[in-house]
């Protein structure tokens, strides 16, 4: 091609692309209207609501009367995880987001940013927070785990993991107010009514928020239950529910004798508990394992059932540790939600539609469609204004 | 790892470090290069041997394993590696053919 032709094609392709970025200015500026309209629109005093977020940076509030989506705010910065965890006066929705490595405070009535950290907080490291995050129980202080690793120019060095506590008015550029050493592997945690706060990881711990101390509350991968395998824990929904529990959900295999044979072991569902008003714990079996679910809830209504989702979505009664009723749906769904009546079960997580069940006859009752992609595990929260 | 039995050199090597009691040395590096360790069923075969709960259809978990950088040898690690790996398909169960294949190459 004379070098002629290769400028008139050039210029030909610098139109395509100028062209197509002029549509997609546009289009984003139709998008940025239709956000604006919305970003004003304050919650209502009473109403219940949901706050679940998506790709590719859509924080929405969807009212639960009306079934509809109410308003969406745009989030800074990009997706993963997405999950949420509220203030206690429920005005402030917390978002662990950005590729795991942010922590974003938005004001639900007017969409503003109100608080940001980063997890990466020392020179030389880069850190992330793997789902572990939460407010205290007064709304004054933010809780996360950084796993930082150290980058030389020739090697990385793995760090110790630790709790950073942060102020609520930290502003945009929060910096910690306290850091303390914590365990590996920790995960998601749950202020209690006294301000202990408990994070689940091999153990579940109780910290003290003022010193540091970790102290095993729960023991899990420890337990000592006999004949009973270790239990199998992947649970990283950081739920605030009605009920005010921190849950979560095992898999066990119970042995007939000290021989602990796997082939003839009964393979048990269960989950751990604290009740975040009196940190009283408990170790449950609600059933047999005989499929997944990725999360669980106990009904508000009634605190025998107990609710679990991945391909089906399943209620057990507790004390008779039987399977009730399924449901089957029409993809995964991650994360289970329910209403403060206890009446309705809502699905998130994975795709963008949010589905809804009668909590009884686990009938399907319709869907949410949410603008945006995929919900993927992000942590939906149902709560009353 | 009573129930376990290692099949290759690295299960091996890990199994001799937790009988020596060497086993705080192995640490997770999930915030640069990912990522988990796990050899949980999940994209071939599940819990019980089938694949009944296995996530259906697999799109609906692709970003749940991706984001996190849960298995990054079956799906890209986006959490630190191939952060836009999703960028032309961000609702997986519509857009799923905009996604490629990645090599170190791509970042």
């Amino acid at each position: 091609m004379s070098p002629q032709a290769n400028k008139k094609r050039d210029i030909r392709m610098l139109q395509i692309a100028t062209r197509g970025l002029a549509a997609l200015v546009a289009l984003g500026a139709t998008a940025g209207m239709a956000q604006a309209a919305d970003d004003g629109k304050a919650l209502n005093a009473g109403h219940e609501y949901m706050v679940v977020t998506n790709y590719p940076n859509n924080l929405h509030v969807i009212d639960l009367a009306s079934e509809k989506l109410y308003k969406t705010c745009a989030m800074p910065d990009a997706f993963g995880p997405g999950s949420v965890q509220l203030s206690p006066d429920k005005r402030i929705a917390y978002v662990l987001n950005n590729h795991y490595a942010d922590i974003y405070g938005v004001e639900l009535d007017s969409c503003k940013q109100v608080f940001h950290a980063s997890i990466t907080q020392l020179p030389g490291e880069k850190a992330r927070s793997m789902f572990s995050f939460t407010v205290s129980h007064d709304g004054k202080e933010i809780y996360t785990v950084a796993n930082p690793t150290k980058l030389f120019s020739d090697h990385y060095e793995v760090q110790a993991p630790r709790l950073d506590i942060y102020g609520t008015d930290g502003g945009l550029n929060a910096r910690p107010l306290r850091s303390f050493p914590a365990p590996r592997q920790l995960t998601i945690m749950q202020s209690g009514d006294d301000g202990t706060l408990y994070v689940a990881g091999p153990d579940i711990y109780k910290v003290d928020v003022k010193t540091g101390k970790f102290d095993v509350i729960v023991p899990s991968r420890h337990w000592k239950r006999p004949n009973y395998s270790a239990p199998d824990v992947l649970y990283v929904w950081n739920q605030q529910t009605y009920r005010h529990d921190f849950s979560l959900l095992y898999t066990t295999a119970r042995f007939t004798d000290d021989k602990q044979d796997p082939a003839t072991a009964e393979n048990l569902y269960g989950f751990f508990n604290i009740d975040l008003k009196t940190g009283k714990t408990q170790t449950v079996d609600f059933g047999p394992l005989t499929e997944i679910y990725f999360s669980g809830m106990r009904s508000p209504k009634d605190p025998n059932l107990v609710y679990g989702v991945l391909n089906r979505l399943a209620k057990y009664d507790i004390k008779e540790k039987k399977l009730v009723k399924a449901a089957t749906l029409d993809h995964s769904y991650y994360c289970v939600s329910m209403n403060k009546a206890g009446s309705k079960v809502y699905l998130a997580g994975t795709y963008n539609d949010v589905a809804i069940f009668d909590a009884d006859s686990l009938e399907p009752l319709g869907k949410i469609k949410l603008p945006g992609g995929d919900m993927a595990i992000t942590t939906a929260q149902v709560f009353v204004r | 790892m009573k129930h376990l039995k290692p099949i290759n050199n690295k299960a091996l090597k890990l199994e001799q470090a937790a009988q020596e009691n060497r086993i705080e040395e192995v640490v997770a590096m999930n915030s640069v290069a990912g990522c988990a360790s796990t050899t949980d069923p999940g994209w071939e075969i599940d819990a019980f041997g089938g694949v009944s709960s296995l996530c259906q259809p697999m799109e609906s978990d692709l970003y749940g394993c991706s984001d996190p950088c849960w298995w990054p040898a079956q799906v890209p690690d986006m959490m630190s590696t191939f952060p836009d790996w999703n960028k032309d398909a961000q609702s997986s169960g519509d857009s799923w053919r905009n996604l490629g294949t990645v090599f170190p190459d791509d970042k």
